[in-house]
């Protein structure tokens, strides 16, 4: 889109530079060299007509060599080129339209041909003043875009880091386990005690937390399972645990409580929301260089709305992305009443 | 000698219902007569046998207990048992009978239940209305809307409307799958509906803005808009705005 064109203001300023610009044309060749008034507005107007169209075109060369050349020679001589084609365009088409209008037979045209050298200098001249408006245009309007990426970009790294903090731990899962364990006190010491250790146990893990820590996938299931366990006490047979994961991949290193987050979004869509049992399912294989988990769970499809925000999978994406700079290591698909979440890191012991 | 309570506790957690009827032993004047798992037995129980209390969770499978409160006929004193601290506590301490952050104590339990007697005594009601206006979550989008029309429960997604119309004190949904009345404002739903999607575009109506297939000139001044199941709905002058500032013409 024309810098100039596409805003109101930039047309206005242009249009009054325009007229300024033709005004003191005419009234120079009229007080110094004497033109009779008609002659000096023909004149004025014509040259300068044509001299604004060529100056608003110009801005496709700017705009196509800005994004092709580089090197200041190369530059420099396809400038000039244009320069010596739309000077010699102007004058020519200036001449014939002015001949046009005001005849052969007068005063005035041994004056053109005289002043013809001078009309090169002040083209010339209008040309680089031209270029530079368009260059400090461009320069501008590429540093305002720069300085909204950077904040755009500040922003969505606070965000995320504020979001994975939030993603640790959910304090209802929290509060409603202390609850568990209250009612547990009075009815199953043993399990009540056993339930406390798993809590303690997995919050000190999850308090432990670091974004870009990896741990061995041993490691990262005992947690999860911790988690698993203790909801298990609170849903009893509403929620079943299917974990396929092969003893061979248990020394791959992947990043810590990354899988915590898609456990926690099954237990909230699935156990949470349905009254049948659901059945959460690990799975891992090991195709080429990378180690794919997937975790399926099955949810009630009679629960319209309440998808949640989906920030728990976003996390998932930020966080793989932070560590190994890839956007393509998760994904996620519903299948009927089944939801899939598969995430695959580089293979690594 | 406290006159019996009849309570039902609507909670799916299994320890936390014996934790409520392990407190309620010291309370021989409130009598359990049911125990509910989800929100949908909860509402059945509710309205069969009307009891004086309710203990209610609210992040439930089915309905959530505040959906539940909705659509309830028979109005009991509600006393919430929640792990969710979030839901404008303030707003109803003043409202609902009590409301109990999980894990509570027996103190605070036997405290809440005497508030009930409290209540019953002076005779001081708190309509359950009062306290679902105040629930309103006004912070959050509406995602679902639970209409009951005689013993059916539907869940609507707001996905799933494609307009809505104010019938005196009610709204009716239209849906693809048929229309539904639900007791709320137009107001409630003009500001709880993610206005993206959704535009009040006259006194009358809400319309989803996906739906809307064309829009023409009906009389000098006055607009109306088609939409894809071809139904015809007027747009007054602010509906006109709403409409150019939402969908950007």
């Amino acid at each position: 889109m024309h810098p100039i064109l596409k805003q109101k203001t930039s047309r206005f300023y242009f249009i009054m530079a325009w007229i300024l610009l033709t005004a003191i044309h005419v009234l120079v060749l009229n007080f110094f060299y004497h033109l009779e008034i008609r002659y000096a507005l023909v004149d004025g107007i014509t040259f300068d007509t044509i001299l604004a169209v060529i100056a608003l075109g110009l801005w496709y060369p700017v705009k196509f060599m800005q994004a092709g050349e580089s090197r200041t020679l190369g530059l420099v001589l396809n400038y000039l080129g244009v320069a010596l084609l739309t000077i010699a365009l102007w004058l020519t088409a200036g001449y014939f339209i002015v001949e046009m209008i005001l005849g052969e037979d007068n005063e005035y045209i041994p004056f053109l041909d005289q002043s013809m050298p001078w009309r090169v200098v002040s083209g010339t001249l209008v040309y680089l003043v031209v270029l530079l408006i368009y260059y400090l245009i461009l320069y501008y309007s590429d540093l305002q875009e720069k300085i909204r990426l950077e904040a755009n970009l500040k922003t969505l790294v606070k965000e995320s880091e504020l979001n994975m903090f939030k993603s640790q731990i959910n304090p209802h899962f929290i509060f409603n386990s202390l609850n568990s364990i209250n009612s547990l006190i009075l009815t199953d010491h043993q399990r009540a005690q056993d339930m406390i250790i798993k809590l303690s146990e997995f919050l000190r893990y999850a308090l432990k937390y670091n974004q870009k820590e990896k741990i061995s996938l041993q490691e990262e299931l005992h947690n999860t399972h911790l988690y698993l366990e203790i909801e298990k006490i609170r849903f009893g047979e509403k929620l079943r645990i299917e974990n396929r994961i092969p003893e061979e991949y248990k020394a791959c290193l992947i990043p810590n409580m990354i899988l915590q987050p898609l456990i926690e979004n099954a237990i909230k869509h699935g156990v949470y929301e349905s009254t049948e049992t659901v059945t959460i399912s690990l799975d891992a294989h090991a195709p080429d260089d990378f180690l794919n988990i997937t975790i399926t769970n099955n949810f009630d499809p009679e629960q319209p709305g309440r998808k949640g925000n989906g920030m728990g999978l976003k996390n998932v994406q930020n966080r793989l992305m932070l560590i190994y700079n890839r956007s393509d290591l998760f994904s996620w698909n519903i299948e009927g009443t089944v939801f899939n979440a598969e995430l695959s890191v580089p293979y690594e012991v | 000698m406290k006159s019996t309570l009849r309570a039902i506790i609507v909670e799916d957690e299994e320890l936390a219902r014996n934790l409520l009827k392990d407190y309620l032993k010291e309370i021989p004047s409130v009598q359990i007569i049911g125990e509910c798992a989800d929100g949908f037995s909860g509402v059945k129980a509710i309205n069969e046998m009307k009891p004086d209390l309710v203990f209610l969770d609210i992040q439930m499978p089915k309905l959530t207990g505040f959906e539940l409160l909705e659509i309830l006929e028979y109005k009991p004193k509600i006393i919430f048992t929640t792990a969710f601290d979030q839901f404008a506590i303030k707003a109803f301490e003043l409202n609902a009978v009590d409301y109990l952050l999980k894990p509570y104590s027996r103190e605070r339990f036997r405290n809440a239940v005497d508030k009930v007697y409290q209540q019953m005594k002076t005779g001081q009601e708190t309509p359950i209305v009062e306290i679902t206006k105040h629930i309103d979550r006004s912070d959050e989008r509406l995602e679902r809307v639970v209409v009951k029309s005689g013993k059916k429960i539907s869940i609507i997604a707001t996905g799933e409307i494609n307009y809505l119309e104010a019938q005196d004190d009610y709204v009716m949904l239209y849906c693809s799958s048929g229309k539904y009345l639900k007791q709320k404002t137009m107001k409630y739903f003009e500001s709880h509906l993610d206005p993206k999607q959704f535009i009040r575009v006259h006194r009358s109506f809400i319309v989803r803005v996906d739906q809307i297939h064309r829009m023409e000139l009906y009389e000098k001044d006055t607009y109306r808009i088609h939409l894809k199941n071809e139904t015809t709905i007027p747009v007054s002058k602010t509906g006109l705005k709403k409409l150019k500032s939402g969908l950007d013409f």
